[in-house]
């Protein structure tokens, strides 16, 4: 396209940097590969970069940039070098359909996950965090806190079931306050 | 409301659960792989509590989240989202840089779009409507806003001639001449021509390279001429001017004077100008007085992950704190990297924790690694001194990332103090806690500590455990620029 005006081009990025991890998280979930991810995103982005033009400003932007996702996904899996794990491609396909239909739900969940992580005990945060922020394997962290591995999956599993439950059950209390209203 | 975990029995989530976690931590194997997949053709709430658990990893990893280093020319301190959880271990920054390499494409799209005539606006980026050639681009970016509230898209952008007010942040310049600018908000300058700016308010950094040399810098009273050089610049609201040349040579004259009444400065030395007699005196260099107020202080609080760029070009005066002590809240703790020594050779081998990219909990002296001698090194003093927390235990994690690379960490009490011998600096105050140089614990002990050299060979990641009152330190020795010395083991 001709990124014939400034506005063109100021949209465009304020919605590529609103919603790069959108792409970003999508791509990982089909094709489960940090290196094949960042292929596919680089060349959604610059894919997106180029039909920029054909995007319809009613409509929302990450609908549209998924579908770019997607076709990118499965060119990247016929890429995937011999020996590497991919999904078969029906699969991608499934997960890529299931996904986009799920856009609104994704993003309360989103939202409900924060407000969930804020209402976990501290020692169970802090142990999520350092999970999370550190460069090692559960075993390695493991090792550090003098723990058994087997014992911190474990925690770790319930941390992430409460997680998941809180934010089922506040997903639930918003649909029947919304179902009553 | 879809609850997934109803519609999965328990194995079948706990086992969707182990692969998934597998998968992120990248130790899947073929065949686990395959069961997966075949886990996820079954059953649609498989799919489900897939995508679930992908979305809860990414949000327990933005929660927790790491700091990428932006990069400033003095020193760079910039928290924000940390995406190395994407897709497992965070060990590799592959999607970070990634992320950061897009955005450059994309705006550098938009750079290329603009030089040739497709973007036709002249506009300004911080706002202002200016005309004429552009005189620089806007090469990077941390946390910066512009008193323009319409600045969107200030990366890449070219800058015209024409009035930039910076109101907080940070924002990198490449001037057409090449030479690169930093403005800490809040700044308020004036690009001239395409080597030359007015700072009215605010501080600036310029790295000039040979090939723009003669960059000025207007002050309200002076100009301050560059002969090939790195220095910051400080403009108060009152028109107070100080100059710190941190390399290299400039020249400072009274505006519109020529070079017989200006004064030469060269590296190490700083000035002030009286903004009313126009008189220079010298001043105590400040170094860190050109970090990005809002990233200075890496006062880290003790349950924030930090991260921070060591460029030691920026302060060479040792015992100059390269992160000032600052106390953030809600914590007073704080980590403080202090220069110690600078081209110092060391006279005999130095005995280290860690020489190589690798990960250290064990801080026992009785096999040491050793820098061999004859190295001409950097050393630096990193030190945790968290406040006194009732709980008892103070965590710090943070990354420390330098501009050579590192040849040693030292973490050991006993090794500390052997090697403060050839690397202490009687600038550097050692005796901040009753305890002195005290070093990492062990894992096996209450307060495991872990340093990390990333396999870059110059990003640490620390992480340390504090109780109390208690302090923990480390030595850290890199390479002295254009010295890529490699340390032997068991030299």
């Amino acid at each position: 396209m001709d990124h014939d005006t400034p506005h063109q081009t100021e949209t465009f990025l304020r919605l590529f940097a609103k919603h790069e991890q959108d792409v970003r998280r999508f791509l990982f979930s089909l094709l489960l590969d940090r290196e094949a991810t960042d292929e596919a995103f680089q060349n959604t982005s610059v894919a997106l970069w180029r039909k920029f033009g054909e995007y319809d400003a009613a409509q929302p932007f990450v609908p549209w940039a998924l579908a770019f996702a997607r076709l990118e996904a499965l060119k990247q899996r016929d890429r995937a070098r011999r020996g590497r794990l991919v999904l078969n491609e029906g699969l991608i396909e499934r997960l890529a359909d299931e996904r986009a239909a799920e856009q609104d739900e994704t993003e309360s969940r989103r939202r409900a996950m924060r407000d969930c992580l804020d209402k976990l005990p501290d020692t169970q945060r802090q142990l999520v965090r350092r999970r999370y922020a550190t460069t090692e394997t559960v075993a390695a962290l493991a090792e550090q806190l003098g723990e058994r591995p087997k014992r911190l999956y474990k925690q770790l599993e319930r941390i992430r079931a409460a997680l998941m439950d809180c934010v089922n059950q506040a997903l639930a209390e918003t649909s029947d306050v919304e179902g009553a209203a | 409301m879809s609850d997934t975990r109803a519609q999965l029995d328990e194995a079948t989530r706990a086992e969707l659960e182990a692969l998934m976690a597998e998968v992120v931590d990248e130790s899947i194997t073929d065949e686990r792989f395959a069961a997966l997949q075949t886990l996820l053709e079954s059953s649609d709430a498989a799919r489900r509590y897939y995508r679930q658990y992908l979305d809860m990893h990414f949000e327990l990893a933005d929660e927790a989240n790491a700091i990428e280093a932006e990069t400033i020319p003095v020193a760079r301190l910039a928290p924000s989202t940390d995406r190395r959880a994407l897709g497992g271990r965070p060990r590799s920054n592959v999607l970070r840089y990634a992320t950061a390499a897009v955005f450059l494409i994309v705006a550098g799209l938009v750079v290329v779009l603009m030089q040739r005539g497709a973007v036709t606006d002249h506009r300004d980026p911080a706002g202002v409507a200016n005309d004429g050639p552009p005189v620089a681009t806007i090469t990077d970016v941390v946390d910066a806003k512009w008193v323009d509230a319409d600045t969107l898209t200030d990366l890449g952008s070219s800058v015209r001639p024409g009035r930039l007010q910076l109101q907080s942040g940070a924002a990198e310049l490449v001037m057409e001449s090449t030479a690169r600018v930093t403005l800490l908000g809040p700044a308020d300058v004036q690009m001239l021509g395409p080597n030359r700016c007015r700072l009215t308010h605010g501080r600036i950094v310029a790295v000039v390279p040979t090939k723009a040399h003669g960059f000025t810098v207007e002050t309200p009273t002076h100009e301050v001429i560059d002969l090939g050089t790195r220095f910051g610049v400080d403009v108060t609201d009152m028109g107070e001017t100080r100059v710190d040349v941190f390399e290299g040579h400039v020249k400072v004259r009274p505006y519109g004077t020529s070079d017989a009444s200006a004064v030469s400065l060269t590296a190490g030395r700083s000035i002030a100008i009286d903004s009313a007699t126009g008189n220079v005196s010298d001043v105590t260099a400040d170094a860190h007085r050109f970090v990005a107020p809002q990233h200075a202080g890496m006062g880290v609080a003790s349950s924030e992950p930090a991260s921070l760029m060591i460029d030691g070009r920026a302060a060479r005066d040792a015992g100059t704190p390269i992160a000032a002590p600052q106390p953030l809240p809600p914590s007073d703790s704080f980590m403080t990297i202090v220069l110690e020594s600078d081209g110092v050779a060391l006279r005999k081998p130095i005995a280290a924790t860690l020489i190589k990219p690798g990960t250290s909990d064990r801080y026992d002296t009785t096999r040491p690694l050793r820098v061999r001698s004859g190295v001409k090194v950097r050393s630096y003093l990193i030190r945790f001194d968290p406040a006194h927390d009732p709980r008892g235990l103070t965590f710090l994690d943070a990354t420390v990332r330098f501009d050579t690379p590192v040849l040693a960490v030292i973490a050991a009490d006993a090794e500390l103090k052997a090697s403060g011998t050839l690397l202490g600096s009687p600038r550097v105050d050692y005796t901040t806690h009753p305890d002195g140089l005290e070093g990492l614990s062990d894992s096996q002990k209450e307060t495991p500590d872990t340093v990390t050299l990333e396999r870059d060979g110059r990003t640490l990641r620390l992480h340390f455990g504090v109780v109390n009152d208690k302090v923990d330190q480390i030595r850290v020795i890199v390479a002295m620029p254009d010295a890529e010395t490699d340390a032997d083991p068991g030299n």
